[in-house]
């Protein structure tokens, strides 16, 4: 007997016309990850202190979040913490990736590597590892503000800094060196070189850097957590000390500005990125 | 004719990487206004070389001086040479305007002055009106005019172009060799141009390096290259060649040439040949009759039968065998229509005048 191809191609699990999979696929994957944020946001407009049942709309508790002056100062510490450990992350993130990207030395690959520990380490352990840190070498706490904030925020730059420089580096890798030869055969020194040529070849990854470094540290909660004070409170670990006492609308609210702002910011880093891999286009 | 300046001398450079020597105790002088090329095929140690001149590569020993100035230990911003990259290099993020001013802008020359040198070269390379445009809004062919005009408008003492058509299509690429002549013969700078390419080579440059492994192979005007190549590699890298193994031999005034292959003949003696270290004849495709009838006894001649035919529109290669086993290339030129055109396992009488042999050590 032999074996006859059949006259019509059966259909593969990968093929184009298969309209259906594809579809429930992609509601399968939105029910997953915005049911329940997307319920967050709806019930931070709900008008009932109890946060279960539909009661009609209202704006009341973004103003209530507003006007609770303990959430308003977590959420100036947040955006203190934010600022500080992005600027100071970015320097050193794209400093690491200039490093790993022009020099070789002994045991690169295992300073690579070991760059990346902070992204894949159980957060957990960082800030158990941060809290013993802190009081181990007796980092002085009570100081005014916002120097009260320098363990939290030294903290953030440890976990963003690896982040920005996989980001820069990934940029680097597309790095032509002929562009440096040409600036330098133009007459460019190397310090004209790198303000003229380099800085502005790595801005897309600095701004994607530095806009990522700014919504880790504005979201962390664990690590923040083992690091914060009594009157170090951070807008995460505010929401969650409110959560231990009833779940209101007024933290959907506080939720949802978070929401928002990381929303915001991460949609610019897109932008910023793509707009510049046109630029780009050979 | 003047005696032009020398602008450019090389003495016995040498460049190491590691292991691999890949530009082997060279000599070299080019003079003001040349158009000079480094000719040889990849990883012969060309580009090595152009980079030491541009200071991009440090000689492991040797001297280069530029206008008489030894460039020992002058980085590449302080030469007066500049450079057009393979890749173009042409700084993504800056305009034309800015691409082409900046090798001014680092020097701190003025703004004003800047905008109309920018503007002049952009015309030079027929770019005006494309200021504002950015890098990516440019064809390949522009983005080579860019790096032109960037370079040019240092007004440096010598231009180096490192293989600047390789990556243009072949139309392109033809009326480029044409442009970059012309351009060179308006701003009458040396421009020193790195090839694997011979037909550019040839047709461009007013004398030709020919470089193999690290080594300079002979340095002469085109013609001179192609029709008297100094030794075996030249003769067969430089255009088709059907190379013979012969013994030569003084004969009186003559010189005797015995090839298992082609048989016995006589040529003129040359001065410039030692016959007991020439181990090869040649001779060029195109230098060869194919005929119908005998030709006359001053040339060489044999029969031949026809075994291949490649037509090319304006010319047609003919692979022809003779004797047991030898193949030879011809090449005839499609001059008319009516031109009798032989076939496959036709005979031939195939004939050349034997001063145009090459005897080759």
């Amino acid at each position: 007997m032999r074996h006859l191809l059949p006259k019509r191609k059966s259909i593969g699990p990968l093929d184009y016309i298969h309209q259906r999979w594809m579809k429930l696929t992609l509601a399968l994957s939105f029910v997953f990850l915005y049911a329940p944020l997307l319920i967050l946001v709806i019930f931070s407009f709900n008008d009932s202190r109890r946060n279960i049942v539909w009661r009609g709309l209202t704006f009341k508790y973004y103003e209530k979040a507003w006007n609770n002056d303990g959430l308003i100062e977590a959420f100036a510490n947040s955006l203190t913490i934010a600022f500080f450990s992005t600027i100071i992350s970015t320097i050193l993130g794209a400093m690491v990736a200039l490093l790993l990207w022009r020099f070789r030395f002994t045991l690169k690959g295992v300073y690579e590597g070991s760059m990346t520990l902070p992204i894949v380490i159980p957060e957990i352990c960082m800030g158990v590892s941060m809290m013993a840190f802190f009081s181990r070498v007796g980092w002085p706490s009570g100081l005014i503000w916002p120097f009260n904030l320098s363990a939290i925020t030294i903290a953030h730059i440890t976990f963003c800094f690896p982040f920005v420089a996989v980001i820069i580096r990934a940029r680097l890798a597309n790095f032509n060196l002929e562009f440096e030869e040409a600036a330098k055969d133009l007459g460019a020194s190397e310090w004209q070189f790198f303000r003229d040529i380099m800085i502005p070849f790595m801005k897309p990854g600095l701004i994607a850097g530095a806009l990522l470094a700014f919504t880790l540290s504005l979201d962390d909660f664990v690590i923040t957590f083992f690091t914060s004070g009594p009157d170090t409170v951070t807008l995460p670990v505010k929401i969650y000390s409110m959560v231990r006492f009833s779940v209101t609308p007024e933290i959907n609210a506080a939720s949802t500005v978070l929401i928002a702002i990381t929303l915001l910011l991460t949609t610019i880093a897109l932008w910023l990125q793509s707009r510049a891999g046109q630029n780009l286009g050979h | 004719m003047i005696q032009a300046k020398t602008v450019i001398e090389i003495r016995n450079i040498s460049k190491r990487f590691g292991n691999v020597i890949a530009v082997d105790s060279n000599s070299l002088t080019i003079k003001e206004g040349e158009f000079f090329a480094l000719l040889g095929p990849s990883g012969c140690g060309k580009t090595t070389l152009l980079r030491m001149l541009a200071g991009l590569e440090v000689p492991t020993d040797g001297k280069i001086l530029i206008d008489g100035e030894d460039m020992q230990g002058v980085a590449p911003n302080h030469r007066p040479i500049n450079m057009v990259f393979q890749s173009y290099a042409v700084f993504p993020h800056m305009t034309v305007f800015d691409n082409v001013g900046y090798g001014l802008k680092v020097t701190g020359i003025a703004a004003s002055t800047i905008r109309e040198e920018v503007m002049a070269a952009l015309e030079q390379v027929r770019l005006g009106g494309y200021q504002d445009r950015m890098p990516d809004q440019l064809s390949g062919g522009q983005k080579q005019r860019v790096a032109l005009a960037r370079a040019l408008v240092k007004k440096p003492k010598v231009l180096l172009l490192d293989e600047p058509l390789s990556a243009l299509d072949a139309k392109l690429r033809e009326a480029m060799q044409l442009e970059l002549v012309k351009l060179q013969n308006t701003v009458g700078i040396t421009f020193i141009i790195v090839t694997h390419d011979q037909d550019e080579a040839l047709s461009m440059a007013d004398r030709i390096a020919v470089i193999n492994s690290g080594k300079i192979e002979q340095i002469a005007e085109p013609r001179t290259i192609y029709e008297f190549p100094a030794n075996r590699f030249v003769a067969d890298f430089i255009g088709k060649m059907n190379v013979f193994d012969a013994k030569v031999a003084k004969e009186g005034d003559r010189l005797a040439i015995q090839s298992s292959e082609i048989g016995r003949f006589l040529v003129s003696d040359r001065k410039d040949i030692e016959p007991n270290r020439i181990n090869a004849v040649a001779i060029r495709p195109e230098k060869i009759r194919l005929t119908g009838t005998r030709p006359d006894d001053s040339l060489y001649c044999t029969e031949a039968k026809i075994v291949n035919i490649a037509y090319h529109g304006k010319e047609t290669a003919i692979f022809v065998e003779i004797g047991e086993n030898t193949e030879i290339s011809c090449t005839v030129q499609n001059s008319s229509r009516k031109q009798d055109m032989p076939k496959i396992g036709d005979f031939r009488w195939l004939s050349w005048e034997v001063d145009d042999m090459l005897l080759l050590e």
